[in-house]
């Protein structure tokens, strides 16, 4: 029995090449399209807000900035993972229990401040027992 | 007087008032409440809530949060060598099955259980007949302690496949209300009870839809559904070797808590592996387990050339779960949502073609295909074109990490290229499906397909064959389960072909079957091994004392006498004339049988060579103390004929030094269990030498003898190996043949050639006379015959894969069913038979 899932289908993603016999140099999906509306307005309001890069390059650096967002979201994004599976894979990244022993990790900058003998003298005085109050 | 203290009790509720009494002084009675304590209150906790969905079981019904789930064991199907036609029929039953279905959610289970070798254990240790332990050796307690260990050896043995059905979904709103208010004023019992009742005739209908489909499935009794969610909770570790008794099947939400908690399961950020901690069999165990989702599928073609997709990780060395939650989409629904996604790819094409004039991307031109398609399924009735989604996931488990990912990247090579398999983030979340009444962790790696693509999924079929009756001989191929095969159980007599190329292992299995069933039943076996290979069997430590090793040619001198090859009539009949006369013409006829044997044909016709035999024999005498010289010595004072016959015997007799003489091990039919006759040298001699047509002859009366005198009292075997050497002679070939066709007497026949073993039989059409039948590595111009032998008939042949082509590998055919073993000998109290086997099949 020879068969067929329906992927080839479902795994075409619209392309928006431009208005008619005007083809823009760029081809990207729709939905790259929304990525860039949902970069573009944070960055929009992060711009005003700071109030760096005034003028019409500030909102170009914003643009371009936003272009590059869309662009690393359409790399997890896809017909296998939508926006919203990704989202709640992330959510679920947060919320999975984590191993009770967790290794402990050290970090230094340079190898040698490790320090690698320690010998401590230490003269333990007998402590003063606490009695009742004279 | 000086007031005692007295501690003040830490429990607030209880008030202390000291108070003076004449006799005892000021005592304290610190528990001296003023009005009566109140008892029998709940205890302050909060409620037990689980930390899974699962809320409560009523008999084969899963109550969660998410919703009510019917759940059923699916019946297991063969796959393996069965006609493309059969394997069509039970893909084309099973969507019929899933369509009658539609518009529940289905969540499949595939899990595996391991082998039940203390039940094993028991039920042979009770019908068996062991040898006497042999000190040094390896006793019999011994033995089954080591067999139960080789059969757990493999942590994956018998494949479970369940179903569960949605009756009812989650409750949202008013519903959920309700059923918080019914909780709360009635118990959760009783709102269990009425929502089982509302249920009833929907789930009478579902299991009644179940049992009579090709699924062939019934409702999960209390004691699987146990297991169920014993291996989805402790998901990827072992299994428990022994499990808590289900006593009843209803289970209510504090009951959830004896599964809450079987396993700790952790995982690290963006880890690819969840890891599952728990304890089993009094050991704290580790495993780390990849859940993967099955990606993108291209076209497969089942069973031409692909294999069920949901049964191709199954003879991974480890069990490989399985969790899919799908669902039949109504037809109309799943025609609005294709017709959409093709508008949407023509628009595609369109926006391509002819807004720019540009020629469309492949992956569009698939897509293009994938429409037309889908637009011609939609406008058939059939079942098969019936549309569904689902999402599903295999969980790999490896003791570490690294150990899960090479498996995951086996997994993933298997499928490759038609299959991408994926491993995603959120391993814990999609881990947690495959709990019963979990939620869908991720709507990603949706799968949208045919009813008809679904059907070829077949994730029922599994290795089916064998009954667990007898010693461990083989392993299945696909599942790593150790099999049993008892020769005489179920299976009446008759011939048992193994039919294999040089080095496919029938030696091998020959000697292994031999073994076990003299060391286990007590059984009579007699091997006639013209190779020498099997000789070494009788030094098998655990068989001491129970064996012997006979070689035609160069056995010493008396072994073979004729006159010892008859046994006395035993001790109680010793009394009985007809006894002692019977014995004594049996004996007389076999010496004469075998001197006129040994004569040349030219003197042997002679009218007058008989009665010279008869009365040379009655000179000499009837008893077991003489042999066959003193007849020659007889003969010569016999007048000139029996000089003459004198002469002719006296260089045959030379040759065959066996056959005269005095033994002081005396030949007995009875003695020994396992008797090797070597006939090594015999089929080389030529079909006309007398001395090889008399040894021939010989062989074949020794084993009707230890057949025919045991017959009814002990199992008896005959073990025949490279049939065609015994063919050879016209002795050897009424021997085999009336062995094979002999309903009375079990024989294991092994042959190079099937055509050897074929022309023993009577020609029935496509009727097998056997049982059983093993076929191993055959070269190609005999794979018609082989698989002949299986029961596979001829028009069928070209539709199935040859037979196997390791050595030690075969295809059985047991009953019904045939599927790929190989013979497993391994573990330590088996190193004395594989070490007289020469290690493992060649």
């Amino acid at each position: 029995m020879r068969s067929r899932s329906d992927d080839d289908l479902y795994a075409v993603e619209n392309r928006y090449l431009g208005p008619p016999g005007r083809p823009v140099p760029w081809q990207a999906r729709y939905r790259a399209y929304g990525a860039w509306v949902c970069w573009l307005l944070p960055l929009a309001v992060l711009r005003q807000t700071v109030g760096v890069l005034p003028g019409l390059l500030g909102w170009v650096v914003v643009g371009v900035l936003a272009v590059g967002g869309a662009r690393l979201t359409m790399r997890v994004v896809g017909p296998e993972r939508p926006a919203g599976a990704v989202v709640r894979m992330f959510l679920a990244e947060l919320a999975a229990p984590r191993s009770r022993q967790a290794p402990v990790r050290t970090f230094v900058a340079d190898p040698r401040h490790v320090q690698v003998h320690l010998q401590v003298h230490l003269q333990v005085a007998a402590r003063p027992v606490p009695g009742p109050p004279r | 007087m000086s007031l005692v203290p007295v501690q003040r009790p830490t429990l607030a509720p209880l008030r202390r008032t000291p108070t003076v009494t004449p006799d005892l002084g000021l005592v304290a009675e610190p528990f001296a409440p003023r009005r009566p304590a109140r008892t029998g209150a709940d205890p302050a906790v909060r409620e037990y809530t689980p930390r899974l969905a699962l809320r409560g079981i009523s008999g084969h019904l899963a109550h969660a949060t998410t919703g009510t789930t019917a759940w059923y064991a699916v019946a297991p199907r063969a796959w393996s060598m069965r006609p493309d036609d059969e394997r069509d029929a039970l893909m084309g039953a099973l969507a019929g099955a899933l369509a009658r279905l539609q518009g529940r959610w289905l969540h499949w289970r595939v899990t595996w259980r391991p082998h039940a070798a203390a039940e094993w254990a028991r039920r042979h240790d009770a019908w068996a007949r062991p040898l006497p332990d042999v000190p040094g050796a390896v006793s019999w307690d011994a033995h089954l302690v080591g067999e139960q260990r080789r059969a757990l050896t493999s942590p994956k043995a018998v494949k479970e496949v369940f179903l569960g059905v949605e009756v009812r979904g989650p409750r949202r709103g008013l519903g959920a209300l309700g059923d918080a208010l019914a909780r709360r004023l009635g118990g959760a019992r009783a709102a269990d009870r009425r929502v089982d009742g509302e249920l009833g005739a929907d789930v009478r209908d579902i299991d009644a839809v179940l049992a009579s489909s090709a699924l062939g499935a019934a409702p999960l009794p209390a004691a699987r559904m146990l297991h169920l969610l014993y291996r989805s909770c402790a998901l990827g570790l072992p299994a428990q070797s022994v499990l808590p008794a289900a006593p009843h099947g209803e289970w209510e939400r504090e009951d959830v808590a004896a599964v809450d908690g079987l396993a700790r399961w952790s995982a690290d950020p963006y880890a690819p592996t969840v890891a599952v901690t728990g304890v089993v069999d009094g050991a704290l165990v580790t495993r780390h387990v990849v859940v993967a989702s099955m990606g993108r599928m291209g076209d497969i073609d089942v069973p031409g050339e692909d294999l069920p997709w949901m049964t191709v990780p199954d003879d991974l060395p480890v069990p490989v779960e399985w969790s899919a939650r799908m669902r039949v989409l109504p037809r109309d629904r799943a025609a609005r949502g294709l017709r959409q996604a093709a508008d949407r790819v023509e628009a595609q094409r369109r926006h391509y073609e002819a807004d720019h004039g540009r020629q469309v991307p492949s992956a569009l031109v698939r897509g293009l295909e994938a429409a037309e398609q889908v637009r011609g399924d939609l406008e058939t009735d059939s079942p098969l074109a019936l549309r569904c989604e689902g999402w599903w996931r295999m969980a790999i488990p490896g003791r570490t990490e690294r150990e899960a990912l090479e498996l995951f990247d086996e997994v993933r090579r298997r499928y490759a290229p038609k299959i991408a398999v994926e491993r995603s983030e959120a391993q814990y979340r999609l881990a947690r499906e495959f709990v019963p009444g979990e939620p869908l962790a991720t709507t990603a790696f949706r799968r949208r397909m045919s009813l008809r693509h679904v059907a070829t999924a077949v994730p029922q079929a599994t290795d089916l064959i064998g009954d667990d009756h007898g010693p461990l001989l083989l392993r299945a191929r696909t599942s790593g389960r150790l099999l049993a095969w008892d020769p005489w159980h179920d299976a009446g007599a008759g011939p048992t072909p193994v039919v294999g190329g040089p080095g496919a292992g029938k030696t091998f299995l020959l000697g292994a079957v031999a073994a076990q069933l003299v060391r286990s039943c007590g059984a009579f076996v007699t091997l006639l091994d013209p190779s020498g290979a099997l000789g070494r069997l009788v030094d098998v430590p655990e068989l001491g004392g129970h064996t012997r090793r006979l070689s035609l040619r160069d056995a010493p001198p008396g072994v073979l006498n004729p006159f010892t090859l008859v046994d006395d009539p035993p001790e109680p009949a010793a009394t009985a004339e007809d006894a002692w006369r019977h014995a004594a013409g049996r004996r007389a006829a076999l010496v004469v049988a075998v001197l006129a044997e040994l004569l040349p044909a030219a003197v042997r016709s002679g009218a007058q060579v008989r009665p010279l035999l008869v009365q040379a024999v009655e000179r000499v005498g009837h008893d077991r103390a003489h042999d066959a010289g003193e007849v020659v010595d007889a003969l010569q004072h016999m007048g000139a004929e029996g000089e003459r016959l004198a002469a002719a015997l006296a260089p045959a007799l030379a040759a065959a030094g066996a056959l005269s003489g005095r033994c002081d091990q005396p030949w007995s039919a009875t003695a020994d269990r396992l008797l090797v006759v070597s006939t090594t040298g015999l089929a080389e001699s030529g079909a006309d030498d007398p001395v090889t047509s008399t040894l021939a002859r010989l062989a074949a009366w020794l084993v009707r003898q230890r057949v025919h005198v045991r017959e009814g009292s002990a199992p008896t075997l005959v073990g025949i190996d490279d049939v065609h050497r015994f063919t050879a002679t016209p002795a050897g070939r009424t021997l085999v043949t009336g062995l094979v066709r002999d309903g009375r007497t079990r024989t294991v026949v092994t042959a190079r050639q099937a055509s050897d073993l074929l022309s023993l039989v009577p020609d029935d059409g496509d009727a097998i006379p056997w049982h059983d039948a093993f076929v191993g590595r055959t070269e190609p111009g005999n794979r018609a015959d082989a698989l002949r032998l299986l029961g596979v008939a001829p028009h069928e042949a070209q539709q199935l894969p040859g037979p196997a082509d390791a050595p030690g590998e075969f295809h059985w055919r047991s009953g019904p069913h045939c599927e790929p073993v190989r013979v497993d000998l391994s573990g330590p109290h088996l190193a004395g038979l594989r070490a007289a086997l020469g290690g493992g099949p060649r």
